[in-house]
């Protein structure tokens, strides 16, 4: 079967093969399709094109040269933008960044490493470095920004940034349970990538020191403690702590040792002083401790370290009266000499007068040799505020006697917290109590005292507050001094009384039962 | 044909819209319009009014009802953006009603012309401007890196060692772009270009604008290098100016580059209207009338034509109270006292001041042209106080901390009641922005602006304007100004800012301790300014 091209053009679909004619037409014709299409389109370009090339005018392109210039230099940075790899630009910067960071020059190097880090931000060696240059600027909300994200909460990350953030989490204030074991956590991250990291062994060994898990301190300082010997006399506590005695005291000598070598390069090292008395405090080396510590408190005086000083030079002497045993008279003064001493370097230190209270009051016999040397030591003029203080504290409570050495010790150490504190309760417990007076002595011992007064201030005001029947202001004092006071007699007294007051009858009932139960105890 | 009542219909509401064009930098170049026009009046052939014809005067009237009820639906809106789109119909339906299809084709070019009054709609027109900041940034960080120039790029900020350079919208291109694309469609209107030529030299002129504004900063960055500065003062205007007039020579050029390119034969609009409109094969051989318009349609003309000035009372009556800023052009001499580092004191509640800087910026920088910045410290926390000036309104400055960035995910306005239950010396709404930023951490961004009569006023314009989401509901709304509710009294505005940077997102007390220091050292600073007035004798 043969088609004309004339059947093409004007097809007769009638006669015998008319049935087949008009599919196939149709056929061909969608077939063809693309190529007519192509045809014409060409065609009608180069009409076009000839039409240009006809009426071209090369005065034209003269005058469009300087855009085909432009349109040349977009080209070239366009080509050098698609071939110029990102990971090549950010080598180039953190090259350059790292040559910044060694000239110091830190705002320079936080600008290169951050766009390096921009270009290739997986790579953490940049961003460790971004952190260091960021640090140095003092943008710190930058550094830790780049530490969250190196070291994230809940998978491994990079030790340093660990390391970071358990510093960050430590070193809060107020520090919280929360803050303490994300420390924990980081640091225990740090140790999983690097068991004998330095900074992570000795952050963790004084955070276990200090939450009273020995043990654990003492495996974590030994690991580092060769290397840091400043940490020897922590490792020693902690295995003193453990029971360990003989290591311990080897640790110690060690850092004896050390801080000795540390001196003799710089005797004016307080900071030194302070930690070799410690070492021979706790070997028991009570001379030596107190000579260092003397010497420390009276060369080139330091409004900085004196508290301290006059707090480590009471510790001792109290730890050294308890050390001395014996019952004789010359014993006992020479354990009340050593606790009046004490108070002299410290006169707001409770346990000093506990310790005290205890020599004096633990029986008759006791007391009445310790009344005997007290007087004497007045008559002398030894410690003669001390034993004012002890005098009057023995004599009952309001008694003309007691109050008598308790103004006498508050006019020869009027700071001492222990005399103006007995010296208030005295007063308010009187005969004719002297109640205005006495709350002004607490009130201003409390005022000194900052954010944390003692408890026993707080209870001797709140008894007075009884008194003065200012009930709630009683029950707030005496609630929080409660926890430290709970077996005290005058304490859950004073307590009822202000319920009562209040017209609390369930609580003063049970104050009175659990005074009642204090004074049985007795 | 009354024309007079139907452009008196349009008068109040094209007033506000003009006004609040050119209320922005980057239809400042508007003023120069009534010239352009007046030279494409003189381009065009003289044509005398004949009578049109039945189709012509329906459908004439047609577009005037439609621009009627334009109008009208702007006048309930208090939309000029509508107006402006009606009033473009308007001159449409005048010139078919008058002159038919003959007189439209005749003002074409001027009518084609008048749509560089219509701004982008439904916020469009910013959303470009963030677009072409982001384009132009990448851009030059690409330029700039190939030219071994060391830098980085965030946002809209090109950072060299010791100089970050704000791509403001002076920079971006905004400016120019409008400007440059006006300049174009004049050119090829005036100069009768075929409708392919005039499209490509249009797209062209997007890139050139690019490239002017890639060559600007990167032209900065180099001389900079060379230890010239080229990013403020006089310098960098006539950069800018040199850059410009270059854009346009280069628009001229790639223009004689299309007619050199082009085939000269491609169908002009001209003649595409005209003959697709009229059904007549030119200008020249009119065919005779043969349907005069009916009777009805005129008169149904006229009356449609003397509603116009109706809804022209009914917008005095609907008008909002403080007319458009024109006077903020005059603002860029504008300048505070320098306070200097004692205006603070060295210590308040614990943050201790660390620095004290002063800062000159190109004007339109949304950062402000001029900023007193006073540093503290607070442990880690470091907190910028600030004064940035002149704005001439109420402006976002979340968006611009957006702009260089930062991330906003929380912020909110809290109204003067709420503050003055715990703050002293609150004196209007205060603007509050959580913001952060990957590698920077978070910070807490607080700020209002006053203007010199002490009004006090702060904008967050995604509160204004609603989420995304809701947007879409709410456009016929958003073809009003969204800066109609911002008091605008006495202009121009100083902008008090506190950013505070933080390691962790800032708690609460973290936050009234910020508020705290805010408004202490607010009123502290424009206790100086006004001091320091006093002491000059100024008002």
């Amino acid at each position: 079967m043969r088609f004309s091209r004339d059947e093409f053009r004007n097809p007769d679909y009638s006669g015998r093969r008319g049935w087949l004619k008009w599919p196939l037409n149709m056929i061909l014709g969608v077939v063809t399709l693309p190529v007519n299409a192509l045809f014409q389109l060409f065609s009608w370009i180069f009409r076009q094109a000839g039409e240009w090339w006809k009426h071209r005018k090369l005065k034209n392109l003269l005058f469009g040269l300087p855009s085909l210039v432009v349109i040349g230099v977009c080209v070239y940075f366009l080509t050098g933008h698609v071939t110029n790899s990102r990971f090549v630009r950010a080598q180039s910067y953190l090259t350059q960044g790292e040559a910044a960071l060694q000239k110091e020059q830190w705002e320079t190097a936080r600008l290169l490493l951050g766009r390096s880090a921009a270009l290739h931000p997986e790579r953490s060696e940049t961003l460790l470095k971004l952190a260091q240059a960021s640090e140095k600027t003092g943008d710190m909300a930058q550094v830790a920004a780049i530490m969250k994200q190196l070291a994230p909460e809940d998978s491994p990350g990079y030790p340093e940034a660990h390391l970071w953030r358990a510093s960050d989490f430590l070193s809060r204030s107020p520090l919280s349970q929360e803050d303490v074991l994300a420390g924990e956590s980081h640091l225990q991250r740090v140790l999983a990538a690097r068991p004998n990291d330095i900074a992570a062994n000795t952050i963790l060994g004084e955070l276990y020191f200090q939450s009273g898990s020995f043990d654990r301190a003492a495996r974590h300082l030994e690991r580092v403690a060769d290397v840091n010997p400043r940490l020897n006399m922590m490792l020693a506590k902690s295995l003193s702590m453990k029971g360990d005695q003989t290591s311990a005291a080897f640790r110690a000598r060690q850092a004896i040792g050390f801080w000795e070598r540390e001196l003799e390069q710089n005797s004016r090292d307080k900071s030194a002083i302070l930690q070799l008395a410690d070492c021979h405090f706790f070997l028991e080396q009570f001379p030596q401790a107190v000579k260092l510590l003397k010497q420390g408190l009276e060369s080139e005086p330091d409004q900085q370290y004196e508290a301290s000083f006059r707090r480590a030079l009471s510790n001792v002497y109290v730890r050294w009266s308890d050390v001395d045993g014996g019952t004789s008279p010359e014993a006992f003064q020479q354990r009340f000499d050593k606790l009046a001493t004490a108070l002299a370097f410290n006169p707001n230190d409770f346990q000093v007068f506990d310790r005290i209270n205890y020599l004096f009051l633990r029986d008759e016999e006791t007391r009445k040799t310790g009344t005997q040397v007290l007087l004497s030591n007045i008559t002398q003029g030894i410690a003669v505020a001390m034993s004012h203080l002890i005098l009057g504290t023995m004599e009952p409570a309001g008694s003309e006697k007691s109050q008598f050495h308790l103004e006498r010790a508050y006019e020869e150490i009027p700071t001492a917290g222990v005399i103006i504190n007995n010296l208030a309760w005295s007063l308010a417990h009187t005969e004719s109590p002297q109640l205005n007076r006495a709350l002004e002595l607490v009130d201003e011992l409390i005022r000194k005292a900052g954010d944390t007064p003692d408890p026993r201030f707080l209870d001797t005001r709140g008894v007075i507050l009884v008194k003065l029947s200012r009930w709630r202001e009683a029950i707030s004092d005496l609630e929080t001094a409660l926890p430290n006071h709970r077996n005290n007699k005058d304490t859950h007294l004073a307590l009822a009384l202000a319920y009562e007051g209040l017209g609390v009858e369930e609580l003063a009932r049970r104050h009175r039962e659990l005074a009642n139960r204090a004074e049985n105890q007795k | 044909m009354p024309v007079g009542p139907v452009i008196l219909g349009f008068l109040p509401l094209m007033y506000w819209h003009l006004g609040g064009l050119l209320e922005k930098p980057h239809y400042q170049f508007l003023v120069l319009m009534p010239v352009t026009v007046w030279i494409l009046v003189t381009s065009l052939e003289t044509v005398p009014l004949t009578p049109v014809n039945r189709t012509e005067g329906v459908s004439g009237l047609i577009g005037l009802l439609a621009s009627l009820l334009m109008l009208g639906a702007a006048t309930v809106l208090w939309s000029p953006w509508i107006a402006a789109c009606g009033a473009i119909l308007c001159a449409f339906s005048l010139l078919l009603t008058l002159s038919g299809w003959r007189g439209v084709r005749n003002w074409f070019p001027v009518w084609v012309f008048s749509f560089i009054l219509i701004p982008l709609p439904f916020g469009m027109d910013q959303d470009l401007i963030v677009r072409l900041r982001d384009v132009t940034t990448r851009i030059t960080s690409s330029v700039l890196d190939q030219l071994g120039i060391l830098h980085d790029q965030y946002a809209n900020v090109i950072e060299l060692p010791n100089k970050p350079l704000f791509i403001a919208d002076a920079c971006s291109g905004i400016h120019s772009l409008y400007v440059l694309m006006a300049a174009t469609l004049f050119l090829t209107l005036w100069l009768g270009r075929g409708v392919i030529h005039t499209l490509i030299l249009l797209a062209s002129t997007f890139g050139l604008v690019l490239v002017e504004n890639v060559a600007r900063i990167a032209l900065v960055a180099v001389l900079w290098q060379m230890q010239k500065d080229f990013s403020i003062g006089w310098q960098h205007e006539a950069l800018g100016v040199f850059l410009f007039v270059t854009s346009l020579l280069l628009i001229v050029t790639t223009d004689q580059l299309l007619l050199f390119l082009l085939p000269q034969k491609i169908p002009s609009l001209l003649n595409w209207s005209y003959q697709k409109l009229s059904g007549e094969k030119s200008a020249g051989s009119r065919k005779p009338l043969l349907q005069p318009v009916p009777p009805l349609i005129q008169k149904l003309t006229f009356v449609v034509a003397a509603l116009f000035p109706v809804l022209a009372v009914a917008q005095l009556a609907r008008m909002p109270d403080s007319a458009p800023n024109l006077a903020a052009l005059l603002y860029e001499d504008f300048d505070l006292p320098s306070l200097g580092r004692e205006a603070l004191p060295e210590e308040i509640n614990g943050f201790v001041l660390a620095a004290h800087e002063e800062i000159q910026r190109v004007p339109g920088d949304p950062l402000g042209q001029a900023s007193q910045q006073w540093t503290y410290r607070k442990g880690n926390m470091t907190a910028q106080v600030s004064l940035d000036y002149p704005y001439d309104n109420v402006h976002d400055l979340c968006e611009c901390y957006s702009a260089i960035g930062w991330e906003v995910p929380g912020q909110r306005i809290a109204e003067p009641e709420e503050l003055d239950a715990k703050f002293a010396d609150v004196t209007g709404p205060l603007a509050i922005g959580q913001l952060n930023r990957n590698l920077h951490g978070h910070a807490l961004l607080l700020y209002n602006l006053t203007d010199t009569a002490g009004n006090t006023g702060t904008l967050i314009r995604a509160l204004a304007r609603g989420s995304a989401i809701t947007r879409a509901d709410r456009r016929l709304e958003s073809f009003a100004s969204e800066d109609t509710a911002a008091p605008l009294v006495a202009p121009p505005w100083i902008q008090s800012q506190l950013f505070a940077r933080t390691l962790n997102a800032p708690t609460p007390e973290e936050e009234e301790e910020l508020k705290a220091l805010f408004f202490q050292t607010r009123k502290m600073l424009f206790d100086a300014i006004e001091k320091s007035r006093v002491a000059q004798g100024g008002n």
